[in-house]
């Protein structure tokens, strides 16, 4: 009887331990969560923060009637023009269809067009991705310049910030901005 | 009694008048002394002390590049200017100067190569990588095109930069204080672009945009590179710890459409 009772109490100690390292890893595992979504969360700011100056600077540019703008940050991100058109093609590279897009961002201020630099990451849409991490003003130019999303869709009015500087010549008599080839 | 009361009103207008009078001359004084030109660099100094005292984990650079427009008396097309700089269209000295205490100005802003303002993570321990700042970004008026069509060279440039200082009292040559050397012979020694830009005679034309850059990098090919012609390393931690290198990358004047090595995989400043 007396060995049974000492055994229970070996048992049960062996899982207060248990419960102890299991609650010290989901603890831990929490706190690491939560470390690695702030540094993100502060990375993300600081990429907006660095696409809401380079805007203004482009807005002021055009408005001061510069013909070429150098934009420099932040590298990886887009730039482009809303309504913004995608097309689809076929794999003959055909034209099958275009659609029209616009971000929430711009259309429920009432901005019939603007220009916005913006992250695309994880989404397939890019009106999707200025409405998650972007900037906008509202504009008329038109960004000249295309990406390809997959084998058989491409959007078009973008460019992305790849090897900064990027510079920009902006033609004012089409309202148009496309990148500096020479 | 009445008598009285309107002499204590007109006093009183008149101490009003002259109190809104002197009120808007120091006001006009003030916006003269253009203080918030000051402090826009002044804020990109101390953020960039923060970060570099902070190690890396604490603080975030706060810079902004400076428009500048160095001006004879008109305007400068294509460029929306933050600072005017007034000068004589006539005199290269006084174009040259302008352009000197902008990158001096830069030089402050970055801790004079003792500050490292890479973070750790950005960096240093997860990632190498060379990181730019875009200090200032300069134009010239027409009647400094006009006057001046050649422009200058940098030869003129650089022997200008050996030969004077920033203030009358000082002693510090503008070259000294940028690049910690005396000698134009040792300035050519050590930096390849220069030789190249000096003994070719290479030309500033004052119808182009121009750029003042500096930098850092913890990109070991750029440490390497850039010890071999002699520039600062330092490391990310301390003098002592050199267990994460940073090259500075020192400040210099060049067009904006020009590719100067190093290549900056990142840009700090705000534009």
């Amino acid at each position: 009887m007396q060995e049974g009772t000492s055994l229970n109490k070996r048992g049960f100690l062996l899982g207060e331990e248990t419960l102890k390292i299991v609650l010290a890893v989901i603890s831990i595992t929490f706190l690491i969560y939560l470390l690695v979504s702030l540094y993100f969360a502060h990375v993300r700011d600081k990429e907006l923060e660095l696409a809401k100056a380079s805007l203004n600077h482009l807005i002021e540019e055009i408005n001061a009637n510069a013909e070429e703008v150098e934009i420099y940050n932040p590298k990886g991100w887009y730039i482009s023009s809303f309504p913004m058109k995608i097309i689809g093609f076929s794999e003959e590279n055909k034209i099958e269809g275009t659609n029209l897009i616009i971000p929430k961002t711009c259309s429920n201020i009432g901005w019939e067009s603007c220009i916005c630099i913006y992250s695309w990451k994880g989404v397939r849409n890019p009106s999707l991705a200025v409405d998650n991490l972007g900037a906008c003003k509202e504009n008329e130019f038109e960004i000249r310049g295309s990406v390809s999303i997959s084998n058989t869709q491409r959007i078009e009015n973008t460019i992305k910030i790849q090897n900064p500087p990027l510079t920009l010549t902006i033609n004012y008599e089409n309202k148009i901005i496309q990148e500096n080839e020479s | 009694m009445k008598r009285k009361n309107a002499e204590l009103t007109t006093q009183q207008l008149v101490m009003i008048i002259i109190l809104i009078i002197s009120f808007v001359v120091i006001l006009f004084l003030i916006f003269r002394l253009n203080l918030g030109e000051t402090s826009n660099k002044e804020i990109c100094h101390n953020s960039v002390i923060l970060k570099s005292k902070g190690k890396g984990l604490v603080g975030d650079l706060d810079c902004k590049t400076n428009y500048v427009c160095i001006s004879g008396g008109g305007k400068c097309e294509g460029i929306n200017p933050t600072e005017t700089i007034k000068v004589n269209f006539e005199n290269k000295e006084e174009i040259m100067k302008a352009i000197a205490d902008e990158m001096a100005d830069c030089w402050w802003m970055f801790g004079e190569g003792e500050l490292g303002y890479i973070g750790v993570f950005e960096g240093g321990l997860v990632r190498r990588k060379t990181v730019c700042a875009i200090c200032s970004i300069i134009k010239f008026d027409e009647k400094i095109q006009e006057a001046q069509k050649q422009g200058i060279s940098y030869k003129e440039f650089i022997d200008f930069l050996a030969n004077e200082t920033r203030n009358k009292n000082e002693r510090d040559t503008y070259l000294h204080y940028l690049y910690e050397i005396y000698e134009v012979k040792d300035l050519l020694d050590k930096f390849k672009i220069i030789k190249e830009d000096y003994e070719t005679e290479r030309l500033i034309p004052f119808d182009r945009k121009y750029v003042i850059r500096t930098g850092q990098s913890t990109s070991p090919k750029v440490v390497e590179a850039l010890k071999g012609i002699g520039r600062k390393i330092i490391s990310i931690f301390s003098k002592e710890n050199k267990e994460i290198k940073v090259a500075i990358i020192f400040p210099y004047f060049f067009d904006v459409e020009r590719d100067i090595e190093p290549r900056c995989d990142e840009f700090v400043t705000k534009a």
